[in-house]
């Protein structure tokens, strides 16, 4: 009988796609999940390296090729096996994962800046009626020139359907659960996603802003991504976010870190006036 | 001689009228599950290599008396489903007869998940499905490319030889022998799915169980 190891490289072997009659040479498997299998391969009309993943429909490459964004990987072809299985080769993204991008603990504004780059894409697929439904870090690759890509649409789905359940446990909404989806689904991923980006030295606004986003209750998130990456961008412009409701001094605080110049200028000719004052008094 | 190409269900063959036939399809699905029968006694349900054996043919020679094969209802669920279930009825039974006349075995892993013992009864089918595939590719295809195969993809050892290596070690090219591998390994899976039809009565249990074993709609 065949020993445990033999039993597994033979399933290995079964399951590794047969690219027999395609353009596609075999280099190696670099991903699993439950939505299909990703392959590194040799394009042999073009002669270059290509990301192929080998699933069960075609549902996921239509998807993916109806989404044209710099922060969305492009589908350059899609075919059938001769088992029966569907693949689509797919630009080889060479970058970071944002699990390792975290680690290399980057400041807290290029972390932030990442993050609204993230939500770009996530809003365009929205606008086009998609939603991702497993956003998570190992789903964002840091691309070589900083580019962010929102990777692994195996998941998504139409807005306005009734999906089967499908996400990962940490990330996902508990709306999802039910395989109910919207919007907000992705946003309620958004804001664990911030999450996982901030530190706890960050500003109390980027913590409030990720705890709505991630609220429990899909009515009291943001409505959109947009609303999300636009109350970000309000913090990192140095003007109040809706999430966060300020005290007096931290108003006052934030205004004068985002206006030293003219503070400067207010307290020196204030300054100037007390002198002259006390000058001609005296 | 080659592979035959496609292979009809053993299964629906158990009513055929003619006695040979019924025999030889009791035979093919015997080949296909005694050794999964015999492991899942042995780790499921711990019993002794002897015991297990005994308790193998005894199921078996039920199944023909009682004519349990012929019962199946592919629309119950799998076949490999519906056995392993008559199987652990067969095997509380036995031992209830036993225990009138001696004590039962207490370790036997009663807390053992219905999902883990699925799981294991599906791994050793896999195995033995495996199996007869290798020894029916062996028979029909005693040349380099089989070697090849066995030497790289049946090979025991952990580290296995390079292509570079089995290309000198067989005298051909490297190229030959990434040809070789991807055809022998075309054909096993060809003939997985071949011995498959065999052992499944509709083309939804043909499918669920391709998938299954090989994660591919066909």
């Amino acid at each position: 009988m065949l020993s445990d190891r033999v039993l597994d490289r033979l399933r290995g072997v079964i399951d590794a796609p047969d690219l027999e009659g395609t353009r596609y040479e075999l280099i190696e498997e670099v991903g699993r999940g439950g939505m299909g299998v990703v392959y590194i391969a040799h394009d042999m009309v073009l002669g270059r390296r290509v990301a192929l993943k080998i699933l069960n429909s075609t549902a996921e490459a239509c998807t993916l090729a109806s989404l044209e964004h710099p922060g969305i990987v492009p589908v350059h072809d899609a075919g059938s096996l001769p088992d029966g299985r569907r693949y689509y080769a797919m630009k080889l993204v060479q970058g970071t994962r944002l699990d390792n991008y975290r680690a290399a603990r980057p400041s807290a504004a290029d972390r932030l800046r990442t993050f609204l780059r993230i939500c770009e894409p996530v809003a365009f697929a929205h606008s086009r009626g998609v939603i991702h439904r497993d956003l998570k870090p190992e789903n964002v690759m840091i691309g070589e020139f900083g580019e962010v890509l929102v990777l692994d649409w195996g998941a998504a789905g139409r807005m306005d359907a009734v999906e089967t359940v499908a996400g990962t446990a940490g990330y996902m909404a508990p709306e999802q659960l039910a395989g109910i989806t919207d919007a907000r689904t992705d946003v309620y991923s958004l804001g664990k996603l911030l999450e996982y980006l901030s530190v706890p030295t960050d500003a109390k606004p980027v913590r409030a802003i990720a705890a709505k986003a991630s609220s429990t209750g899909a009515a009291l998130r943001y409505a959109s991504v947009l609303e999300l990456s636009e109350d970000l961008a309000s913090f990192l412009d140095g003007r109040s976010v809706s999430a966060y409701r300020e005290s007096l001094v931290e108003r006052a605080s934030r205004w004068l870190s985002g206006n030293k110049t003219l503070a400067v200028l207010i307290l020196t000719y204030v300054l100037i006036r007390a002198a002259i004052f006390f000058f001609v008094r005296h | 001689m080659s592979f035959p190409d496609t292979r009809h269900s053993a299964l629906l063959r158990l009513h055929d009228r003619d006695e040979s036939v019924r025999r030889q399809s009791f035979d093919a699905i015997v080949d296909a599950y005694w050794q999964p029968v015999h492991k899942y006694l042995r780790l499921r349900w711990r019993e002794t290599d002897e015991n297990a054996a005994d308790l193998t043919q005894g199921f078996f020679s039920k199944t023909i008396e009682s004519d349990t094969l012929a019962r199946y209802d592919p629309a119950k669920g799998t076949f490999r489903t519906y056995l392993r279930t008559c199987l652990d009825h067969f095997v509380c039974n036995a031992r209830k007869q036993a225990s009138r006349t001696q004590t039962l075995p207490l370790d036997f892993d009663v807390a053992a998940s219905a999902e883990s013992a699925e799981e294991l009864f599906h791994r050793e089918w896999v195995r033995s499905l495996f199996s007869l595939v290798i020894e029916d590719l062996r028979a029909s295809r005693d040349d380099l490319r089989f070697r090849v195969f066995e030497r790289y993809d049946l090979n025991e050892s952990e580290v296995r030889p390079t292509y570079d290596e089995l290309a000198m070690e067989f005298d051909v090219t490297t190229v030959t022998i990434t040809n070789y591998l991807a055809a022998m390994r075309r054909e096993f899976r060809k003939a997985v799915l071949s011995r498959l039809r065999e052992l499944t009565v509709t083309e939804r249990e043909f499918r669920s169980e391709a998938r299954a074993i090989l994660g591919v709609d066909v």
